[in-house]
């Protein structure tokens, strides 16, 4: 009987000369057959090798502030609680009760404790269990017990969490990327603002799209567009999937004109900075003179993903005059880049699961895709 | 002169070792009978949402909350077994000629 894990790597050997076209250099290389984004199984065995291995952002530590704070999140339906039992500690374990499998904690807030909703076993917001009603007779030893903990990582700000039993080492998978990252102080940053906007593609569409400098003058010409010119960008590729890249850009409002304060790190630059780099699996750093961005890209279906784009300033930018209004602007503009990206990544899954589909070449400005394209080769025939 | 106390319960109207929620002034109220004598705490436990009343007495002076199982000592309301962790109001009690009395509120 073949499980759907089965099903998924022979699907991947028979697309095996398909990937040989992508893995040609990139001035010859066409891009990933349709199926790897609209078959059900790969999508299973994604989960499987990528999702359940990789370091993961999930939160800003601002969004759980104080001891007692908690957060629920869902990673391809594997659900969390995100707390902070203590001062400087913030615990990630697996929103199961240890009963049945009901989710203990639901939406965020304030709490001395978790009682499960079903029969009232109760766990402490760190996951341990200190109540197990009606079970005084029960010879299962329950002393102890605790709600599934996973590894915890808390960078520049970010909470990072690894699903795996034994994960890389959080310091060694960041580190080909690490030292570029001079732009992306996000610990001297908070949160203004998170977009949640959901797109029926498929997650590699929208993470590919988002370094697709290519169709930017073509797309988003009345948001920010202009276009970029190949010969001034260069594109850094580092190991584990992971790249980066500086240009020239209009500041990032709709006017064009800078809004917020310049960030105090950028003072020396000239004010069309623009940096980008890519965390694989599904992150997305960007930075204007006077902000930073990190998109984050959660599969929920083959076909459907959400989009959360966490806008975040710093501490001067929440007191300039209009802020609320300015504020408003700003997320209006960020939600109109991703609603022109929408149409075009929504017809790329129609083409993706046709038959008649064939992928094309690469173009020079592709550099980046072509080297996440090539790392998910690499990862799912591992 | 009016009485500062009111009659809520006939003592035998409890068994040893058990509870009998009664309104006083509005309020639940948990009366105990541990010993021969007579405690009362607020019926509602201060952890979650649930009827002392209707949990057990346990180790002569515990009252166990019937959902989570968290207790309280009925002579001082102090939480005892987590997940209780805020004190119980205790009420002051009179016996008289068989039965029970509780304070009014004073006017």
């Amino acid at each position: 009987m073949t499980t759907a894990a089965d099903a998924a790597t022979e699907q991947l050997i028979r697309l095996a000369p398909k990937f040989k076209l992508t893995r040609e250099k990139l001035m010859a290389a066409r891009h990933l057959p349709g199926n790897v984004y609209s078959s059900p199984e790969i999508y299973e065995l994604e989960k499987e090798k990528i999702f359940m291995t990789h370091w993961l952002s999930v939160a800003r530590v601002e969004e759980i502030p104080n001891v007692g704070d908690y957060m629920t999140f869902d990673v391809m339906n594997e659900p969390i609680i995100i707390s902070r039992p203590r001062e400087g500690e913030i615990s990630v374990c697996m929103n199961m009760c240890l009963h049945r499998g009901v989710a203990v904690a639901s939406g965020c807030g304030h709490a001395k404790d978790f009682s499960c909703p079903y029969h009232a076993w109760t766990f402490s917001i760190d996951g341990k269990l200190i109540a197990a009603p009606g079970m005084k007779e029960s010879e299962c030893d329950l002393k102890n017990a605790t709600l599934k903990k996973l590894s915890v990582q808390i960078w520049r700000g970010w909470v990072f969490v690894n699903f795996a039993e034994n994960p890389v080492p959080f310091h060694e998978y960041m580190e080909p990327i690490e030292k570029n990252l001079w732009w992306f102080q996000s610990e001297n940053c908070k949160l203004a603002n998170k977009a949640v906007i959901d797109v029926k593609c498929n997650w590699k569409f929208l993470v590919e799209n988002l370094i697709d400098i290519y169709h930017v003058g073509v797309i988003h010409r009345s948001t920010f567009g202009g276009f970029v010119k190949g010969e001034k960008l260069k594109f850094n590729l580092e190991k584990n999937g992971g790249w980066h890249t500086r240009y020239e850009a209009r500041p990032h409002s709709k006017s064009g004109v800078q809004i917020f304060p310049t960030l105090p790190w950028a003072t020396e630059e000239p004010s069309g900075i623009a940096c980008k780099a890519g965390i694989y699996p599904n992150l997305n750093l960007s930075m204007r003179a006077d902000s930073l961005r990190m998109w984050h890209i959660w599969p929920i279906s083959p076909s459907e993903t959400r989009v959360i784009c966490y806008m975040l300033f710093p501490e001067d930018a929440f007191s300039i005059p209009d802020y609320d209004e300015e504020m408003k602007k700003y997320i209006a503009f960020v939600k109109q880049i991703i609603a022109e990206d929408a149409v075009m990544v929504e017809s790329l899954q129609n083409a993706s699961g046709s038959k008649f589909f064939v992928p094309g070449p690469m173009a020079p400005l592709e550099e980046a895709i072509h080297h996440m394209e090539n790392h998910y080769v690499d990862l799912m025939t591992a | 002169m009016s009485s500062p106390w009111i009659k809520v319960a006939e003592y035998s109207g409890i068994e040893e070792d058990e509870t009998l929620s009664v309104e006083h002034e509005g309020a639940q109220i948990c009366l105990y009978k541990v010993g021969g004598e007579i405690f009362a705490t607020d019926n509602k436990c201060t952890h979650g949402d649930a009827d002392l009343s209707e949990g057990l007495l346990q180790d002569g002076h515990l009252i166990e909350c019937p959902l989570h199982e968290g207790t309280f000592d009925i002579r001082t309301g102090a939480p005892v077994g987590l997940p209780c962790t805020e004190a119980l109001r205790c009420h002051e009690v009179r016996i008289d000629a068989g039965s029970i009395f509780l304070p009014a509120r004073q006017p």
